[in-house]
C-alpha cells in the first residue's frame, strides 16, 4: 500500500482468518505442486456431495492443462485426499438450453459473440485413490472439504499407489501424465525438444507381490488387435519384471507362444539401433526409438535392454520332420535340423538361438481325445488305445504300425475276430486313424521315438532372464493346439514339482480367449483356470491377452490381480466385463490412442491412464526384414560369429572372450562350421552342467579348439 | 562318383590270452593263437574282396602294452595290406591306449614299422584326406575322448565324410551295462547325419546303432558275454555323397563256439554229483561241438555237489568239448561282470564316484579337491582294472 512517499509492507497473512486446512497443507507440502498453484476449489452440493471415494471441484480458468486422468490432491480437516480426475462437466447459470437460444435469436446474429459473456465453471469429478492422514497410524476416509486443490506430485502419487506398502519390489507398468510442468533436480522447468514445457511424469508402479504372486498374480490385456499395444506392453512390462527381480537378487523367466509371423521371433534385438545398422532399421521401416521414448525408459528407471536369453523352440517344416530310420529312432543331438524347421528366423548366424520339437507317438496316447475326432473316440477305441499303451509298451509310429499288422496276421491265419478283447474291425479302424496322424500333426510328430541328447527341450526347466518362445505361427491349428496345451501342462507339472528353474515364471498366452473361452471346456481351459487359481504359489503367473475380456473364462478374470485396456470397441464395452469403469473412462477407452492404456491393479482404487514406451526390441517385422535378409537388405547383415561370442557368454567363466576377439578368431570361416560349433560345444556344455568336468572345461576354451578343427576341415571344402 | 568299399574291422583285441590250453602246433596260449588267426583271417578275407581301404576302430591289442608276439602279429598282418596297396587307418580303443599319457604307446612303434597305414593313438582327433578314394577320414582315438574338451568333428560339405571311433553309442538299450575300465560314451554330436558311415568299435556284436553308423564287432569272441555273436568284420559300400551306405557283415567260419548250459536241480533224478556228471557229460555228446568252449552254470546246487559234479565232468571231457568251465549262478569268468538291474552295483568307478560326491555333499572337500581327487583316483582304479584283467587272463592261461 502506498501512501505519499512512505510505503508501508504489510504481511497480509497476519490478517488472513486461520484456515483449517493450513496445518495440513503445510504438513503435506511435499505432495502438492505448490509451485503451480492452487488449480481449483472442492465444490460440493446438496445433489452432489462430496464423499469417501468422490468428491469434486471447480477448476481455474486458466488451467487448460488439466484434464481427465490426471492426480490431484484435495484436503480434509486431517488428511489429504488424492484422486484421479474423471469426468469433467461445464455448468452455466442458463435453466435450460431455450434460454440461450431465444437470448440469441432475438438479439444477436448467429455469428456475433454476445456483448457479455455468460459465467460458466468447469467441475470435475474426482475419484479418491488414497487418504494421507496427518496421523500415520490413522486410516481416514473423510471427504474432502471445501478448500483449494493441487497437482499431486509424484511423491503423492507413489503414495496414491501404495508403493511404500508394497511387500515385494515395484514394478514400473506404465508412465502417468500430470497437467503440471516436470521439474528437473536443480528446480528448473523442463522444456521439451519441441521447446514446450514438459509435463510432470510418474511411474505407476505395481507391486511384484500382487503381479507375480504370492499375495495376487497374473495380469491381463484387453483391446482391439492390429494397434500393437497388448504385446508391446506385455513386452515391456516383462522387460520391467526381469530388470527389476535381477537387481533385486531375484530369477525370473517367460515362456511364450509366437502365433503369428516374425512377432517374437527377434526379442534378442535391441530396438536401438546399433550404429552400424541404423540404415538397415531405417531401410527396414523402423527408425527406432524417439526421444519421448528415451526420456519415458529415464523416467522410469529401465535400461533398453533386449531380452540376451532367447531361446526358441519349433516343430520341423511339413514333411521335413526326420523320420525314425534304423531302429526307429532319431537322434536330433546328431541331425542338422536348422534348414528344416518351422520358423521364420532362418538366417545364418541367427538361428543359432533356435532348437527342434519333435514328438514321438507317445505322449499322443496319453491325449486321444486332442488326437482324434470326437466321434471316433468312442469307448472301444479308447480301451484300444489304453492296450497299445500301457500293456504293450508302444512309444512310436513304426511300433504301433508294426504290432498292427502282426495282430492282423495273427487274426487271419487262425480266422478269429478279436484279440485282447478288441474287435478285428476295432483294430482296423485305429490303423486307419493311426495312420493319418503324420499328416494332421504334419512337422511335429516322426514315425519313430525321439532322443533329444543334450540338446534343451521346450519344456524342460527354465534358466534365469530366460525367454522362451514357442514359434507355431507356421504351423496348422492341430499342431498350434496341441503344442500348446501340452507345454502349458508340462510347465504346470513342473511347478507343482517345484523344477522350474526359477523363483518366477511368466506364461504369456496370446488370444486367450481361443484357448480359455467364456463358458468353454477342455483340458487347456481347465489347466488355465488352475495356474489362475493357484499359480501365483506355484510361482507361475499367467499373462494372458485377447480383444474381447468378455469372451474370456470369468474365473480366469477373477483371480487377475491385474488388468490392462487398450481401445476398446462400443459392441464389446456394453458387456458386463466393463461395468466396473466409469462412463468416461467407458468413453475414453473407445477412443484410447496407441501406447495408452487403462490400469488396475491390486492396490488402486480406481483405475488409472498411463502411457508406456515402445518395448526395447526391434518389432518383429522390422527384425526380419534387417537380420533375415527379406527384402533388399542383405542377409550378411548379421556376423555368423557373433552366434560364438552369445554361446561363450551364456557359459561364463574367467576367460570369456570379447565380441572382438571371437570374430577376429572365427573370422573367415563358414557359417555353417560355425553353426557346428555351437552345436557341439552347447549340447557338451549341457551334458558336463553340474558335474566335475564342468570345472575343466569352459565353453570358450571349446570354440577355440573346434575353430582350429573347422579351418582344418575346411582345407578340403571344393 | 566310383564306389568305395571299405573294410571295417574293430575289437581284434591281440595278445588275449585265457584258458589252460595250449596251441599244439606251437605251444602258445590256444586262445591267443584263435585271436590272432581271427585277425589273419579277416585281413586276408578283406584282401581277396578287394576292399578300397581298411579302418580299424579300436582295440587292436588287448592290453596298452601288448607282448611281443602280438606287436608281431599286428605288423605281420598289416604289412600284408601295405603290399596290396590298400590303405589302411587304425584308431586306438580303450584296451589299446595307456592310462599315463607320457608313458608313450604301441602306436608309436605301428607309425615307424608301417609307413602305408595311417595309426592314430595319441589324444588328438585327426583329419586325414584319402585322395585316391576320394574320401575325408575323421579319426577319433579313444585317448581323446579322454580330454575335458570333447572332439569336435567336422564333416565337409560336397565330400564323401567317414568317423572313425571307439566307444559306446548313447542310448543302445543294452540289456546290461559295459562297465569296461576306461569306457567312454560317444557324445551324440560326434554321430552327425552328414558322416557318410560311421565306423565303430567297442560293442562286440555286428550292429547297426544309427541310420549311418554301424559296429564291426569283433573278429573273435572274447568273453562269455559274445557267447551270442557271430564275429567277423564289415564291408561298407558308399556311393554317391549322401547316398545311404550298404553294409554286409562277413562272418568270421573259423571262431572258436562258446555254449553255456543252465543246469538246475530238477534236470536229474538225484541231486549228487555223479547223477549231474553224467546229466551234463550226455549233453556235450549231443552238442557235439568239439572245438567249443563250454560253461556250465549250476543255479542253487550245493557247493560240494557242484565239485564233486565238476571234477568227474573234467575227467571225461576231453574230445566232446574243447574246454569246460562250471560255475556258480551269475558269476562270469569275465571281470567284467554283467549285473541286472536290480543287483547293487559293484563297479569300483561308481562305487568311488559316489564316495567323492558323499564327501563333497558332507563339505569334506572343495570343489578343486573333489575335481583332483577323482581324476587321480579314476585313473588309478582304471589301471588296477587293466592289471586285474591281464593277471585274470594270465592266470587262466597258465
Amino acid at each position: 500500500m502506498t501512501t505519499g512517499d512512505v510505503v508501508i509492507d504489510i504481511d497480509m497473512s497476519a490478517f488472513r482468518a486461520e484456515s483449517p486446512l493450513d496445518q495440513p497443507i503445510a504438513t503435506f507440502a511435499s505432495m502438492i505442486d505448490q509451485r503451480h498453484g492452487v488449480i481449483g476449489r472442492v465444490v460440493s452440493s446438496e445433489k452432489e456431495p462430496a464423499g469417501s471415494n468422490v468428491f469434486y471441484f471447480w477448476a481455474g480458468e486458466d488451467q487448460l492443462s488439466l484434464d481427465i486422468g490426471h492426480i490431484v490432491v484435495g484436503f480434509s480437516e486431517e488428511a489429504a485426499v488424492i484422486g484421479v480426475v474423471d469426468e469433467p462437466r461445464r455448468f452455466s447459470d442458463l435453466r435450460s438450453f431455450l434460454d440461450d437460444f431465444f437470448d440469441r435469436h432475438l438479439e444477436e446474429a448467429l455469428d456475433a459473440e454476445p456483448p457479455t459473456r455468460r459465467p460458466e465453471i468447469l467441475v470435475f469429478e474426482v475419484h479418491v485413490l488414497r487418504t494421507r492422514h496427518l496421523r500415520q497410524d490413522v486410516v481416514s476416509q473423510r471427504p474432502v472439504v471445501s478448500g483449494p486443490v493441487y497437482f499431486a506430485t509424484r511423491q503423492a502419487i507413489d503414495y496414491a499407489l501404495g508403493v511404500e506398502e508394497f511387500s515385494g519390489v515395484p514394478i514400473p507398468a506404465l508412465l502417468h501424465t500430470n497437467g503440471n510442468a516436470a521439474i528437473d533436480e536443480q528446480g528448473d522447468v523442463v522444456i521439451d525438444e519441441r521447446g514446450n514445457t514438459a509435463f510432470q511424469r510418474s511411474p505407476l508402479w505395481l507391486d511384484e507381490e500382487y503381479l507375480l504372486g504370492p499375495e495376487a498374480g497374473h495380469a491381463n490385456w484387453t483391446g482391439q488387435s492390429g494397434l500393437a499395444t497388448k504385446t508391446s506392453h506385455a513386452l515391456f512390462l516383462t522387460s520391467a519384471v526381469f530388470q527389476r527381480m535381477a537387481e533385486h537378487g531375484k530369477s525370473v523367466a517367460a515362456l511364450l507362444f509366437n502365433v503369428k509371423g516374425p512377432d517374437l521371433v527377434w526379442l534378442d534385438k535391441s530396438a536401438v539401433p546399433p550404429p552400424e545398422l541404423t540404415g538397415a532399421y531405417r531401410k527396414a521401416g523402423f527408425s527406432g526409438l524417439e526421444e519421448s521414448d528415451f526420456r519415458a525408459y529415464a523416467s522410469i528407471g529401465l535400461e533398453i535392454e533386449p531380452f540376451e536369453n532367447l531361446r526358441i523352440f519349433a516343430p520341423f517344416k511339413p514333411g521335413q520332420q526326420p523320420g525314425g530310420g534304423h531302429q526307429s529312432v532319431v537322434n536330433l543331438g546328431s541331425e542338422k535340423y536348422h534348414d528344416r524347421l518351422n520358423t521364420l528366423r532362418t538366417a545364418i548366424g541367427e538361428r543359432d538361438r533356435v532348437y527342434p520339437i519333435l514328438w514321438s507317438l507317445e505322449p499322443l496316447l496319453y491325449m486321444p481325445h486332442k488326437v482324434f475326432d470326437r466321434g471316433d473316440l468312442d469307448d472301444k477305441m479308447w480301451g484300444l488305445i489304453a492296450e497299445f499303451r500301457d500293456r504293450q509298451g508302444i512309444t512310436s509310429l513304426n511300433a504301433l504300425s508294426d504290432r498292427i499288422r502282426e495282430v492282423l496276421a495273427q487274426l487271419d491265419d487262425s480266422g478269429g475276430s478279436e484279440w485282447q478283447g478288441h474287435h478285428k474291425a476295432t483294430i482296423l479302424k485305429a490303423l486307419n486313424r493311426f495312420n493319418g496322424l503324420t499328416s494332421k500333426f504334419n512337422g511335429l510328430l516322426t514315425d519313430g521315438n525321439v532322443d533329444y541328447g543334450n540338446l534343451p527341450r521346450a519344456d524342460s526347466s527354465f534358466t534365469n532372464q530366460e525367454v522362451r518362445v514357442i514359434d507355431i505361427a507356421n504351423c496348422n491349428s492341430n499342431v498350434q493346439e496341441l503344442l500348446v496345451t501340452s507345454i502349458i501342462d508340462r510347465v504346470w507339472k513342473m511347478a507343482e514339482e517345484q523344477n522350474l528353474g526359477v523363483d518366477k515364471l511368466i506364461v504369456f498366452v496370446d488370444e486367450l480367449n481361443k484357448y480359455a473361452p467364456n463358458g468353454g471346456e477342455g483340458s487347456l481351459r481347465n489347466t488355465l483356470v488352475d495356474i489362475a487359481a493357484r499359480g501365483r504359489h506355484l510361482n507361475v503367473v499367467l499373462f494372458g491377452a485377447q480383444q474381447f475380456r468378455s469372451k474370456v473364462d470369468a474365473e480366469i478374470l477373477g483371480n487377475c490381480g491385474t488388468s490392462f485396456y487398450g481401445r476398446v470397441g462400443d459392441e464389446e464395452i456394453i458387456n458386463a466385463s466393463y461395468r466396473s469403469l466409469s462412463e468416461t473412462t467407458k468413453a475414453e477407452l473407445l477412443g484410447l490412442p496407441k501406447g495408452r492404456l487403462l490400469v488396475r491393479h491390486a492396490h488402486f482404487r480406481a483405475p488409472l491412464f498411463g502411457a508406456f514406451p515402445r518395448p526395447p526390441v526391434i518389432p518383429g517385422m522390422a527384425g526380419q526384414r534387417v537380420f533375415n535378409g527379406e527384402q533388399d537388405i542383405p542377409v550378411t547383415i548379421s556376423n555368423p560369429a557373433d552366434a560364438l561370442y552369445r554361446l561363450a557368454k551364456r557359459f561364463p567363466a574367467n576367460d570369456t572372450p570379447t565380441q572382438g576377439e571371437v570374430r577376429t578368431l572365427a573370422d573367415g570361416l563358414s557359417a555353417e562350421s560355425i553353426e557346428r560349433i555351437c552345436a557341439q560345444t552347447e549340447q557338451r556344455m549341457r551334458s558336463v552342467e553340474g558335474t566335475s568336468a564342468a570345472t575343466r572345461v569352459t565353453a570358450w576354451s571349446m570354440i577355440q579348439h573346434g575353430i582350429r578343427q573347422a579351418r582344418d576341415a575346411e582345407r578340403f571344402r571344393r | 562318383m566310383t564306389p568305395v568299399t571299405i573294410g571295417h574291422m574293430a575289437d581284434t583285441h591281440l595278445g588275449y590270452r585265457a584258458l589252460t590250453k595250449a596251441d599244439p602246433v606251437t605251444g602258445r596260449n590256444q586262445r591267443t593263437v584263435d585271436i590272432e588267426n581271427a585277425f589273419a583271417w579277416a585281413i586276408d578275407d578283406m584282401i581277396e574282396r578287394q576292399v578300397d581301404l581298411v579302418v580299424h576302430s579300436g582295440d587292436l591289442f588287448h592290453h596298452t602294452r601288448p607282448v611281443y608276439p602280438a606287436i608281431a602279429t599286428a605288423i605281420r598282418q598289416f604289412r600284408k595290406l601295405e603290399q596290396a596297396g590298400i590303405p589302411a587307418y587304425i584308431v586306438a580303443g580303450n584296451h589299446d591306449t595307456p592310462r599315463l599319457r607320457v608313458s608313450g604307446s604301441v602306436f608309436g612303434l605301428l607309425e615307424s614299422a608301417l609307413p602305408g597305414i595311417t595309426v592314430c593313438g595319441g589324444y588328438e582327433e585327426a583329419l586325414i584326406e584319402d585322395e585316391r578314394n576320394d574320401l575325408l577320414l575323421t579319426l577319433v582315438p579313444h585317448g581323446r575322448m579322454t580330454n575335458p574338451e570333447p572332439p569336435a568333428v567336422f564333416p565337409v560339405e560336397g565330400r564323401r565324410n567317414i568317423l572313425v571311433v571307439h566307444g559306446l553309442v548313447p542310448n543302445m538299450g543294452l540289456p546290461y551295462q559295459m562297465h569296461e575300465p576306461g569306457e567312454e560314451e560317444i557324445s551324440e554330436i560326434l554321430l552327425d547325419s552328414a558322416f557318410d558311415y560311421i565306423a565303430l568299435g567297442h560293442y562286440h556284436p555286428f550292429s547297426q546303432v544309427r541310420n549311418n553308423a554301424w559296429y564291426a564287432g569283433s573278429t573273435e569272441r572274447i568273453t562269455w558275454r559274445d557267447e551270442p555273436i557271430a564275429p567277423g568284420y564289415a564291408i561298407a559300400t558308399l556311393g554317391d555323397v549322401g547316398a545311404p551306405a550298404t553294409v554286409e557283415h562277413i562272418q568270421n567260419p573259423h571262431a572258436r563256439p562258446m555254449v553255456t548250459y543252465d543246469f538246475s536241480a530238477g534236470m536229474v533224478a538225484e541231486l549228487d554229483g555223479k547223477a549231474i556228471a553224467e546229466h551234463l557229460l550226455q549233453w556235450m555228446e549231443l552238442l557235439a561241438e568239439p572245438t567249443a568252449m563250454t560253461r556250465i552254470v549250476m543255479k542253487d546246487i550245493p557247493r560240494p555237489v557242484r565239485r564233486h559234479a565238476e571234477a568227474l565232468i573234467r575227467m571225461d571231457a576231453d574230445g566232446l568239448v574243447w574246454s569246460v568251465e562250471v560255475t556258480g549262478a551269475g558269476i562270469g569268468s569275465s571281470p567284467f561282470v554283467e549285473r541286472g538291474p536290480g543287483m547293487p552295483s559293484a563297479n569300483l568307478l561308481e562305487l568311488f564316484t559316489a564316495f567323492i560326491a558323499e564327501g563333497q555333499e558332507t563339505n569334506q572337500y572343495d570343489e578343486s579337491f573333489a575335481a583332483s581327487f577323482a581324476e587321480i583316483g579314476r585313473r588309478e582304479l582304471e589301471q588296477a582294472q587293466i592289471a586285474i584283467d591281464a593277471l585274470v587272463t594270465a592266470e587262466g592261461a597258465e
